[in-house]
Parts: C-alpha cells; structure tokens; sequence
C-alpha cells in the first residue's frame, strides 16, 4: 500500500437557503448534503438511514422537490433553497402532516418518518388530492421498520383532509 | 394483583402518543445527533476473509495522516479489556491473532472526522494468511472440519436434547406421522438507524461513560465493568432515544469496547462511532435464526396431534450460542396439548457473522414448523386446516397450562382467537373464492396459523437456566418525582424507541393518581448499578414496567396519605386519593391537592411536620418473584393469536399476492389499543419480510453477499398487507390491569400463515416448499420440479 499522491481534500464556499434562512458555509467538495446540514448547520432532524438511497429516512426539499441527502453533495445545493423536517412547525404549532402522523399513530421510532413526511408534503404541494396509487408510490419509495406502513397511509390520508380544511 | 377501578381511568384508552411531537419535529436527539467539543470520530478496517491468520499490521501510514489521533489494533486492546465469553468460545472487540468472519473489526482508528478516519484505512496494511473456512453449521459439525476457537476442540457450542413424556412410543403408536425438513434463512432486525455509540474516557478519575442507542443500559454498564475494569461507581451509560431496535441493540459491547479503549488512547477526548448500513448488514452480531429442522409429527386418525420430535441444527455464525433457539422451550407446545415431544438442539459456529436477538427470539421459526405440519397432517387426513387446530386447541379451562416441561401459560381462550379469526376473514367464502381461482389454473393459497406469545419476560428461569447468566432475574425499575407545582415527572431507566412505553407510562401513572396526562412527564433517566432496571425485551415493558411504576405510585401514594393525614388531621386509613387529591373516604370535609403536598414536600411552610419521610422521590425496582426452583417459565404471560392470509402465487414468475390478510390477537388487556394495533401491524411486516423476502446470502467460502438494501429486502408498503386486525380480550390473572406483553406477537405467526397459504397454493402441482424466504425465484423453480408443469 503507497502514501502518496493522494488527493487533497478541497473545499469551497456555498450558500443555501435552508427552511427560509440564508446559510453559508464553507465545505469539502465530498461532503454530503446530509452530513453538511447534519454537522455544520446542526440540523440533525434529517436522518440517514443507509447512506445508499434505498431508504429515504434522509429525504428533504431542494427546490420543493424530494430528494435524498445522502446521494448529494452539500456543493451541489449551492444557491439552492432546501427545507427540512425542522422547518414545518410553526413554534409550538404542528404542521397538518405533522398533526395527521400524530393522530394517526404514523409513527412508532420515528426515525423514518422525517424524510416521509418531506415526501409526503412534496407530494401534496404538487398535488392536493392523489389517489391511493399516488400515495403508494410515494410511500413505496421509504423503508419504515416499525409501523407495518398501514398506520403512514392513514397519516397521509388524514393529511390530505387537514389541507382540505386549510390547515 | 389486580388494579382497582379507580385507578383504571386512563388505561386502556386509545390516547394519542406523548413520545411524539419531539420525533415528528425532527428534534429528538439519537445517538449521533450528540456532538461533544473536541470529539472524534471512528472508522473501523474489517476482515475481507471469512478466516485467516492475521500475520502482521502495519498502520504506520495511517498514523502518520493528518487528522488521525489514534490506531487501536487487536493486540492493543487486550492490554484495556478482556474478551466475551459465550458457551466456550472467547473472543475480543477487535480480532487477535486471526479473523472469523467477514466484516470483523480488525483496527480501528479515531480522527478528527469521519471521512478523515475512512480515508486512514485506505492506508492500513493487513497481511492476512488466509484459512479454510467454515461455511455452515453442517460443515462445522464434521468431525475434520476447521476449527474457530482454540479454546473449543469443537465447533459445537451446545448440544443437548429435550425430551418429554414418551416420544419414541408416541410416535411408534401413531396412526400416521408425518415428516418434514426445512431450512430457515439467515435474517435481522435492520432497524432503520444501525447502532452508535459515544464513551469518554476520565484520566483523572478512571472512570468512563458511553453513550449510546443500547436497548439494554444494564448490559452496557457490563461492558463498562466487567469488560473494561471501569469501577463500579465510576462506570455511567447514558441511553439516546433509539430509531428502532427490535433485539439489535440489546448489546453494543463491542463498540463501546473500542471507543472507550480509544478515547483512552486519546487523552480522554469523546469518541464517536456510528455503525454504516453495509457494516450493519454484514456484521451486527445480530444476524439470527439460520436453522435446518427435521421433525417427525405422529397423529391418530382424527387429528389429534400424539407427540413430535424435532432436530434443530443452528448456525451462528463466528459469535453467539443457542440462546433464541431455546427459547422454543418456552412455547415448546405452541397452543397444542401434546405432551409427548422431544427438542434436540444442536448449536455450531461458522465462519460467517455473529448471532444475536431478533424480534421474537425464537419462536417465529418454532410455529412456521408446527403450523406447517399441522397443515401437512390436514392433508393427509382429509381435514380442514382450522380443524385440525380446533381438536388440538389447549382448552380455557385447562389454564393455567403446565406445558410437559413445566413452563406454565397463564391464560388463554384459542378456539375463541380462531373463531374470531375465521369469522372475520369470512373463511367458508374464503376458501370458496380459493376454489373459483383454481378453477380458473390460478395457484390461490389459504394460511390458518397460531402462535403463542411469550411475554413479561422476568429473567433467566426455567430453560433460560442454560443460559451462561443462568438463573439471574431481571428488575425494572420507576422513579417518580412529585414537583412543587404537585405534578409527577417519571424516570424510567432505558430509552425511547417505538412501543409506546412512555404513553403507558403516562397512562398509568396519571390513572393512579386521578389527574390528566398532561400532569405527568415520563423521562429517560440515566441507569444506574444502584437502581437495577433491565429495559425492554421480551416483549416485557407493558408488564414489568407497569409493576414497577405502580410499585412506584403505591411508595408515594404511602407518603401522601401519611402527611395528608397529619395536615388533616385524620387517620391515613380513612383517606384516599381521587382525581388528584387527598380526600377523606367519607369525600366530605376538607381534602388536599398533590400541590398543597408537595409544597410540604419540598419544604415551602415552616411547620414541617417532624417524623414524616418527606423526600417528594421514590423508587421502585420491581423483580418479579421467580416460579419455585427458578424452573418455571421466564414469562409471566403469553398472549396468542390466529392469522388467516389468501395469496396467489403467480405461476410464470414465483411472484406472491396477498390478497387478504386478517388477524385475531388475545394480548389481555391492550393498555393503549392503537399502538397495540400499530405494533401488530409492525411485526406482521417483519414477518413478511421474514416469509418472503429477507435472507442473508453467503457465497460457499464464506463471503457475505447481502450487504447494501438492494441485496436484503426489506418490505415496503407494496408487500405488507393492510391486515384487518381483531382482539379477543382474556385477561391475564398474572397482572393489574390483566394486560400481557403483546410487542412480538405478529412476527410469531405471519411467517407460518404465509409458509403454509404458500405451500397450500403450490398443493395442486404436488410440490412443496420447505424453505423460506418463498422468495420468486424458489417457487418458481420449485413449480419447474413440479409433475404436472412438464
């Protein structure tokens, strides 16, 4: 095994839009998305769960699209508007997917459930009203270990009627 | 025993989780969530080889690479700590002198960052002479074969054969018996975060604290003592809530091992190491239940099953002993009356990954076998599969039930859980509908399957005696606090991670003493030696804790009662406590809030009173009293259930369809019935996956071939049915509220209903599958072998 010519690490500078707030940092070109929000922005509510993309515990917004931290880079966010589960309260006020997983015990360890939420909202932002097929393909895209999935489908069901009233 | 009315309130009642606005807003913080100041973080180099001699390691470079603080080798370790230990085989955190398996920690480094600790090992030098390896319990049992443990002079870890009643005779006077020979895969729990640990090392004072996502603190603080020499009072393991663990993190001995080695190797500074996924699956020392069984089932003409025999040979890869397969012995009769029955266990290491608890623990792959061959007995004897369990059925009047081996059920009513079950999936139009896809060449299968529970485990008794710790109970323990304000903080001493254990917690407390939930606060205290709590398992909390957090209530309710009665001016005798109150029995005159109380308590007048014990805390640690000779059952209770599946087997591809599935459940009282259901449903996926996906794959020489989720499956919302779900409630005589633990009770049975409804859609080709996963590519090959596919 050699030491030598092993690449350096770089860096640069980025800057994110992240639940609202204009955040810059300065980052390794390997690092993340996930770890970036995870370690230098302390946002620690965005899990990962199999660094391959199988999972999607990790599943935020960029661009109001769902995507999976762990499959990006932090550099490829650059100038880009993420949201994470950390940004959906409001205080004390739950988000209404937030309150509809409440209800509907749609979670047990709840690991999983930051990253089905952000699908979930995804989803709904594009389209309020999907069918049951709709919710299955989105909710067929995350592993939850614990709940059997069948109390997530109610979550989202639910959530598709607290918007409906406006919540 | 039995809780009365007026503290019942609350329990039992569908109320909607305290455990989750923290977790729904993403602010719960698990284990690697924890960021310490001037903490590193570890990467471990594993074994490329399923067995070899480690010649030499050179780390040198590795060192040398900025950022890295520390390289702990095998040969380092053992200088800070001492091996495990299970049935003989002895091994340590780290592989000394040689490798067992594939993905075993070999060297492990501490650096500034993750990816700097990764880019170290890329610069580590293992020279490794490669030895032949043990692929599989029926290469370990041969007489020649390589040997893991030079302290064994086998790889037969445990052997020995159950027998009761008279099962040669049983089976010799038989009208018909019927044989069978399975295999159960290799599979895990994979909860969705793996497992993390943080420990720091005190220089000045010897002592060490971890903190980890551990499911059992009592075994992390043993890892501390008895592995580490950390002194007793200087030894903390400090719990993070878990993202899910299902038996996999009941032990993190091994990295607790290396981080707090390293964390000394680094002048104290916190280390931090966090499993990846592919280390997970390829090496958590939690992969389980890989057996082959030969059984021999006798019956007479009508059914009633006469006795059986079963040969179970496990393979537990390089680490662990036949702890989940004894756990058979608990259940050993399932729900049947057969008292003639032999189990013979046979438990060899191989050179693949180490074994630990799953969800479960044993019985799963216990009822696929009794269920199968209760179906395959149907068959030959022109019964109806819900029948033939029927005549078999342990009678309600027969509980409480002494299996043959003296381990007691306490209660039960299963031909009601099959009528309801029956009667809920509608199983005359069920088996109509089965006819009417046949007809038309479709492969449409039903499953009836029963599984008992075990559950409130209480410790090593009974066949857990052979365990290595044989005999030792397991305490739980509350404390609650009663604040100035008058309301109740409650510490439990293990973590949050997905039953619901701090709702019911909330539930009970807050019905003992009359006042709403939001009144009670339910924490994850620190566990201590000094208070001896074990944490969840075995589907335990949902009656262990409840004994200890009304052991608690009970302690403190004495103390109120005693200071009302001083402040009252009336004999304690007289009072009671109702909605939050000290109240006269009469319920007239003056009465006492829980605030007015605790102002005393925590010293607001100066008229204290003088002789009353007025510590506003108190503690329970709560051991169940162990059954007579410790040779009775480690539970003190066992739920049950019948689960009822239609499939379809898709004859071009092996592809399975369920197309219904219905539970019926008897878990007692359900403290909470919506997190029962949801835990139902939870383990009914596991099942699934367990029935029709999950397996880990080894090449022939040992190498691990299921390592990333595209290799594993686990099951989506596309394979899990939506199970329609009943309860049938007997209440437990063993508990307050006749609750009895109900977290493993699906996974017990859905692997055999989906084993069986398989088997029977496949009948008609005259084929039989009799190993799981039914993954496509088994039955469709199996449906290849059969007669009539040409």
């Amino acid at each position: 095994m050699t030491t030598e010519a092993r690449p350096q690490a770089t860096e640069r500078t980025i800057s994110v839009v992240v639940n609202g707030e204009r955040r810059s940092a300065t980052v390794l070109d390997r690092k993340t998305l996930a770890d970036f929000l995870r370690e230098d922005l302390e946002l620690t509510g965005t899990h990962v769960g199999c660094e391959h993309g199988v999972c999607g515990a990790c599943t935020l917004l960029l661009n109001g699209r769902a995507v999976r931290s762990c499959l990006l880079l932090a550099v490829q966010a650059d100038g880009q508007e993420i949201q994470t589960i950390e940004g959906l309260a409001k205080g004390d006020e739950l988000h209404s997917i937030q309150q509809a997983f409440w209800e509907e015990h749609g979670l047990q360890c709840g690991y999983c459930t930051g990253g089905i939420i952000m699908s979930t909202l995804a989803m709904l932002e594009d389209n309020p009203h999907p069918s049951d097929e709709e919710i299955y393909e989105v909710l067929g895209g995350h592993l939850c270990r614990c709940t059997g999935y069948e109390d997530i489908f109610k979550s989202v069901k639910r959530a598709i009627e607290l918007r409906g009233q406006g919540r | 025993m039995t809780a009365p009315a007026s503290q019942i309130g609350l329990v039992g009642q569908s109320v909607k989780r305290v455990e989750d606005p923290i977790l729904l807003t993403g602010r719960a913080k698990h284990i690697d969530d924890l960021h310490f100041p001037d903490m590193l973080h570890t990467a471990i180099l594993r074994s490329p080889y399923p067995h070899a001699t480690i010649v030499s390691i050179d780390a040198s470079a590795a060192l040398a690479l900025p950022g890295v603080v520390a390289v702990l080798t095998g040969e380092e370790l053992v200088n800070h700590a001492g091996p495990s230990r299970d049935y003989g085989a002895e091994w340590y955190a780290l592989a000394v002198g040689k490798v067992r398996y594939v993905g075993e920690p070999v060297v492990a480094v501490a650096a500034t960052s993750r990816y700097v600790a990764e880019d170290a090992l890329d610069l580590i030098d293992v020279e490794y002479d490669p030895l032949p390896a043990v692929a599989n319990a029926r290469q370990a049992i041969e007489a020649d074969a390589p040997r893991l443990y030079p302290t064994l002079d086998t790889n037969i870890v445990y052997k020995k054969t159950f027998s009761y009643g008279d099962p040669g005779r049983a089976l010799e006077g038989a009208d018909l018996v019927v044989t069978g020979k399975f295999r159960i895969p290799r599979l895990s729990a994979n909860p969705m975060e793996t497992a993390g640990v943080i420990s720091q090392f005190d220089p000045a004072t010897g002592g060490a604290t971890s903190w980890s996502n551990v499911q059992a603190p009592a075994v992390a603080l043993g890892t501390l003592v008895a592995t580490l020499g950390i002194p007793m009072d200087r030894a903390r393991a400090m719990v993070q809530p878990h993202g899910g663990s299902f038996g996999s993190k009941i032990a993190l001995g091994k990295f607790i091992v290396i981080t707090t080695v390293l964390s000394k190797l680094c002048g104290g500074r916190p280390v931090k190491y966090i499993e990846d996924r592919i280390e997970h699956l390829m090496a958590s020392g939690s992969h389980a239940w890989e057996r082959e069984y030969d059984v021999g089932f006798g019956f007479d003409r009508a059914g009633h099953c006469l006795g059986w025999r079963m040969v179970v040979l496990s393979d537990v890869g390089a680490t662990g002993g036949p702890t989940q397969t004894l756990k058979a012995l608990t259940c050993l009769v399932g729900p049947y009356r057969v008292r003639d029955v032999e189990y013979d266990i046979t438990t060899a290491v191989s050179n693949k990954g180490g074994d630990g608890p799953y969800r479960g623990y044993g019985p799963p792959t216990h009822f696929l076998v009794i269920e199968r061959m209760m179906d395959k007995a149907a068959a030959a004897l022109g019964l109806d599969p819900a029948e033939i369990r029927r005549r078999n059925f342990i009678q309600p009047e027969q509980f409480p039930y002494m299996q043959p081996n003296g381990v007691e059920y306490d209660s039960g009513n299963y031909p009601e859980v099959l009528r309801v079950a029956l009667e809920r999936a509608g199983y005359e139009e069920l088996r109509k509908e089965q006819e009417r896809l046949r007809s038309e060449g479709r492969l449409a299968g039903i499953g009836v399957a029963f599984g008992v529970e075990p559950g409130g485990f209480r410790g090593q008794t009974g066949p857990y005696r052979e365990w290595p710790a044989g005999g030792s109970l397991a305490p739980e323990a509350a404390t609650i606090h009663l604040q100035e304000n008058g309301d109740l903080v409650v510490d439990v001493y293990f973590a949050m991670e997905g039953q619901g254990h701090f709702t019911f917690a909330t539930q009970v407390v807050a019905a003992y003493f009359g006042v709403p939930m939001e009144r009670v606060r339910v924490v994850s205290a620190e566990p201590r030696l000094t208070t001896p709590s074990t944490g969840p398992m075995g589907s335990r909390q949902s009656v262990t804790l409840t004994f200890a957090l009304r052991g608690a209530c009970d302690l403190l309710r004495e103390k109120l009662l005693a200071l009302g009665a001083h402040m009252l001016d009336l004999p304690a005798e007289d009072l009671g406590i109702r909605d939050g109150r000290v109240v006269p029995a009469s319920a007239e005159g003056k009465s006492l809030s829980l605030g007015d109380l605790a102002a005393v308590m925590h010293g607001k007048p100066a008229d204290m009173p003088v002789g009353l014990d007025l510590d506003p805390s108190v503690t329970c640690s709560w051991t169940a009293p162990p059954p007579e000779d410790r040779e009775g059952s480690p539970y003190l209770t066992y739920a049950n259930g019948c689960h009822v599946v239609l499939l379809e087997v898709d004859r071009e591809t092996g592809q399975v369809a369920i197309l219904k599935y219905v539970i019926a459940d008897d878990c007692g009282t359900r403290l909470n019935p919506r997190v029962v259901e949801g835990i139902t449903q939870g383990g009914l996926a596991q099942g699934i996956g367990f029935a029709l996906l999950e397996e880990y794959v080894y090449s022939e020489d040992g190498q691990p071939l299921s390592v990333s989720f595209m290799d594993y499956l686990l099951p989506t919302i596309y394979e899990v049915p939506l199970a329609e779900k009943a309860a049938v409630v007997t209440p437990s005589p063993a508990t307050p509220y006749g609750q009895k633990g109900a977290g493993e009770g699906a996974i017990h049975v859905t692997p055999a209903a989906v084993f069986c409804a398989v088997n029977d859609a496949l009948a008609p080709l005259g084929v039989e599958l009799t190993q799981a996963p039914a993954s496509p590519r088994r039955i469709w090959e199996a449906i290849q072998a059969s007669p009539s596919s040409g």
